[in-house]
């Protein structure tokens, strides 16, 4: 019986850490930042008391005397906080001044100990970013003793929290949802500035960017009420009853930037492998006919990220499907845990559902491993995902309608991205490198749209496999460190440079500057064709006190005149292609500097046809339809749009005719 | 059963009066034509001359349109009020089809002037019942409309799953629907009752219509719905049809637009159909 209840032991064991033993084959990271922490949810107050223990390493040549802890719950603390003032009275279309006394949710740092020494009454709220004392989003503790270089602080926290009704992303719903994220005071990046001087990188809270940590393991006991069903970055290692209607459930995880978990009474959980990846959908019971998408979507994007970027070393994923009562928790990427948003209908060829989670699956990568300030340069993450978002879904679903494909309407992913950037009012209204506090206008369109867009480009100038190679080596070299936007364009520069084609991009510097930096658009246009048969030595002539006509040489060539114009600031070298009469081509290449430029062709047939970028590998052009021009117009397609207009138009007066 | 007996029946009057759904497809025709023609004549004008047109051809694209609606939304606006103007106008001659089509089904005759002479002498009072028609439908509607928006405003604060408020909206789309039927068919038996009785009075024949079909709900609604099915069921199979066409040349073009036409006419055809067996 002993014998029994040991393999039993061993077995159940077993399960629990079959995706814990181990969770990473090796340590990827420094472990800077290591977390255990003990937290008791109280479902009817809801709130959070905790006990922690941070380990933190100095990795910096010198000593640091204080630490500086997010305390991101504060940002729902009242209408003040930075977050609050920067939403400006609209957070998902509420306005959170409206909120009654309940909903509003706070955390508060009890105590913190280093060596058997009280340092919380030195504490004190800092706010580096905009002076905002109402603003607690960033603690800053002193200690009692500097850790030296090299050396390991243990600091023992208490802690205890007011969870928000969710305003954004975290907090509580009702029937007991709970989405925890941004939930625990955190540590902020010891880290080397670009001048070379040491420094906390602890933003407060804004309304738009939130992520920037330090890798470190997570050991999290979450202790709480027995019916609710539980879901974490990192994987479940011990799942205990107290027997007091409470239940006390472990998890674990390693070399990641945060961590995030959830709870809700009706969560099903639905489990499916992909190589070593375990993955655990957690969804409300009424999408659960939605796991195969869901699931599949991030199979395909696991598949697709580890060949074309690399490996995804975490032996797990947890997907949170959100019922409708806690979409404010959804679309949005927590270290291996992310969160979607779907409907209980949700038509096939309506793939947003799959779109999404291949964007939050993209982010385990970019912040995620490569862990970018998204504070400070959210196109570094956002953009790189929304690229690779865009990538996944063709590799998908092809590129005839990989987003939508529904009733004729097809739309890809990339072609919607960069309408996302071109169709915005003003699509020059913010440089992709701007800070999240930065950004008042065009945050979708520039940061995520605008930068896919300009990726896309790189692609086209790259060729599709080289990019591929780019953003390998790129996420090789960096994984697990935080690195900037210069390191990134000075990889490419590398990259590119060592690559067949060095100047396949031009000047990379440049087109970095005006992409990145500027705000300039990108517009070449054919404007004009036109052709002549040239005659030479036509004319009078002087001869002696007389003029002679002379008839002149008829050239047998024709000359095409082609005028094509740079409407927008930005230049990148681009191919001008033309099609003569007899069907026969030619290409020449285009600086793109002069604003206007006269091409001229000699051939035995004029040009009929002479087109911009034919390939359309400058995919951030923005306006895509006059970059080339035919000497004829073509009817077809024209009489074609007429014949479907006029065929709805009629269909749709059928319709009302019923009525009369 | 008799719904189905009077559906067959009204088929073999609709083609029996085949000239008539002639005259009213080119009505139709003569109105979405023009939309057509500035249609062709914006694209000619904006981007006729990009080789980007050509990718039109193989279907939508996303770029094509989105550009051209970006950098050349004058001459969209122009469409689309066109369009608008076109229903309107589509909406102010129904009168005058709905008075031709019964008058030529009251006297058996399927001439121009018996089409014509039913439209222009009950026009006005159709005119009036249709108001009075599309009133009742859209205050019926504002509130079956108002119902659900309460509920699923309701329900999506309250219940634990959207799934309840995704029936209750469509129980009240479902109910607005047959609604709409029923008042369909009520307008058409009220028509045809003006016309068999050469009465132009709107008020009286609309309460002695009412009075009339008081047994007869049942079964209106019932043949309304079969229609509705019926026109479901042609649109889906000609639209597959239509989409199943490559249209990659100019041959195949003609042939999709021909295959439209057809299309077209046989819904004029079922429209005529289901009018003459509500009346049956
Ligand atoms: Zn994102």
């Amino acid at each position: 019986m002993r014998a029994l209840l040991f393999i039993s032991f061993i077995l159940l064991g077993n399960l629990l850490w079959a995706d814990c033993d181990p969770y990473l084959k090796k340590a990827n990271s420094a472990r800077l930042a290591n977390y255990k922490i003990d937290v008791t949810l109280d479902h009817v107050t809801k709130c959070l008391e905790a006990e922690q223990v941070l380990t933190w390493i100095n990795h910096s040549p010198e000593p640091v005397d204080a630490l500086r802890f997010y305390m991101y719950q504060n940002a729902f603390k009242n209408t003040e906080t930075t977050f609050m003032q920067s939403a400006e009275g609209d957070v998902f279309g509420e306005n959170p001044a409206d909120r009654p006394a309940e909903e509003w949710g706070w955390i508060d740092v009890l105590s913190a100990i280093q060596n058997g020494q009280e340092l919380i009454n030195d504490s004190r709220y800092v706010h580096p970013d905009d002076n905002n004392t109402m603003d607690e989003t960033v603690l800053e503790i002193p200690l009692a003793s500097p850790v030296l270089p090299g050396d390991t602080l243990v600091l023992d926290m208490v802690w205890s929290e007011k969870i928000p009704k969710i305003f954004a992303r975290s907090g509580y719903e009702r029937e007991n949802f709970y989405n925890m994220v941004h939930w625990f005071p955190q540590v902020g990046v010891w880290e080397q500035s670009p001048e070379g001087t040491w420094r906390w990188n602890c933003h407060q809270f804004h309304r738009r960017t939130e992520f920037f940590g330090e890798f470190g393991n997570y050991d999290v006991n979450i202790t709480l009420a027995d019916f609710l069903v539980t879901g974490a970055s990192g994987c479940e290692t011990n799942n205990v009853d107290n027997g007091n209607g409470t239940k006390t459930v472990s998890y674990h995880c390693e070399d990641v930037i945060d961590f995030a978990w959830c709870a809700y009474p009706h969560f099903k959980v639905v489990e499916d492998d992909w190589e070593h990846v375990h993955i655990r959908l957690m969804v409300a019971p009424e999408h659960k006919h939605l796991a195969p998408r869901l699931i599949g979507a991030a199979k395909n994007s696991l598949s697709y990220m580890a060949e074309h970027v690399g490996e995804y070393p975490y032996t797990s994923l947890t997907i949170l499907d959100p019922p409708m009562l806690g979409l404010k928790s959804g679309f949005m990427e927590y270290p291996t845990y992310i969160t979607g948003g779907s409907f209980a209908i949700f038509p096939k060829g309506v793939r947003t559902l799959e779109s999404l989670i291949a964007h939050e699956f993209c982010h385990q990568y970019f912040m995620g491993m490569v862990a970018t300030n998204e504070k400070e340069e959210p196109w570094m993450d956002e953009g790189f995902v929304t690229y690779h978002e865009d990538k996944i879904m063709e590799a998908m679903y092809g590129d005839d309608g990989s987003l939508f494909n529904i009733l004729g309407y097809k739309v890809n992913n990339a072609s919607f991205s960069r309408h996302e950037y071109v169709s915005l009012d003003n699509p020059s209204c913010g440089a992709i490198a701007r800070t999240g506090w930065e950004i008042n206008d065009g945050f979708k369109g520039i940061t995520y749209s605008k930068t896919a867009t300009m990726f896309k480009t790189m692609e086209g100038m790259l060729g599709e496999d080289e990019m591929v190679r780019l953003m390998q080596s790129y996420f090789a070299k960096h994984r697990f460190s935080h690195p900037r936007g210069p390191q990134f364009i000075a990889h490419v520069k590398e990259h590119v440079g060592q690559s067949s084609n060095p100047n396949a991009m031009g000047d990379i510097d440049r087109f970095f500057e005006q992409l990145v930096y500027g705000v300039d658009i990108l517009d070449y246009s054919v404007t004009n064709i036109s052709y002549f048969i040239e005659t030479s030595d036509r004319g009078y002539v002087n001869n002696g006190e007389n003029r002679d006509f002379v008839e002149g040489v008829k050239s047998e060539k024709i000359k095409s005149k082609i005028l094509v114009h740079r409407q927008g600031g930005v230049v990148l070298p681009v191919d001008l292609r033309v099609t003569y009469e007899d069907g026969t081509q030619e290409t020449v290449a285009w600086s793109g500097e002069e604003n206007t430029k006269i091409f001229i062709f000699e051939n035995d047939t004029k040009v009929i046809t002479a087109e911009i970028d034919p390939e359309y590998k400058l995919y951030i052009d923005v306006n895509l339809n006059n970059n080339s021009l035919t000497l004829e117009p073509k009817k077809t397609p024209s009489l074609k749009i007429g014949s479907k207009m006029m065929y709805w138009v009629h269909n749709l007066i059928q319709g009302f005719g019923i009525f009369i | 059963m008799r719904a189905v007996s009077n559906i067959v029946k009204g088929f073999k009057r609709s083609f029996r009066f085949r000239r008539v759904a002639g005259y009213i497809m080119l009505i139709q025709a003569g109105l979405s034509v023009l939309v057509a023609l500035l249609s062709i004549n914006y694209v000619n004008t904006s981007i006729g001359q990009s080789t980007n047109l050509m990718k039109i051809i193989e279907g939508y694209n996303h770029d094509v349109f989105q550009d051209l609606l970006l950098y050349e939304s004058t001459g969209w606006e122009m469409i689309k009020t066109l369009i608008a103007l076109t229903v309107f106008v589509y909406l102010m001659l129904g009168p005058l089809i709905s008075g031709g089509l019964f008058n030529a089904y009251h006297k058996e005759s399927d001439h121009w002037n018996v089409f014509w002479k039913g439209g222009s002498r009950f026009y006005f009072s159709f005119l009036k019942l249709n108001v009075l028609i599309l009133l009742i439908l859209l205050i019926c509607a504002g509130i079956i409309g108002f119902g659900a928006i309460t509920f699923a405003t309701h329900g999506l604060e309250n219940f634990v799953s959207e799934v309840p408020v995704l029936i209750g909206v469509g129980v009240a789309l479902f109910v607005a629907i047959l609604f709409g039927i029923y008042l369909v068919s009520v307008s058409a038996r009220i028509k045809w009752q003006m016309i068999e009785n050469d009465d132009k009075r709107v008020w009286a024949n609309f309460r002695l219509g009412l009075k009339n079909l008081k047994n007869k709900r049942m079964y209106l609604v019932v043949l309304g719905f079969l229609f509705l099915l019926l026109s479901a069921v042609v649109a889906f199979f000609s639209n597959a049809l239509i989409n199943c066409i490559p249209e990659s040349g100019f041959a195949l073009m003609l042939l999709a637009f021909v295959i439209q036409i057809l299309v077209l006419f046989f819904k004029v055809f079922l429209r005529n159909a289901y009018q003459a067996a509500i009346i049956e």
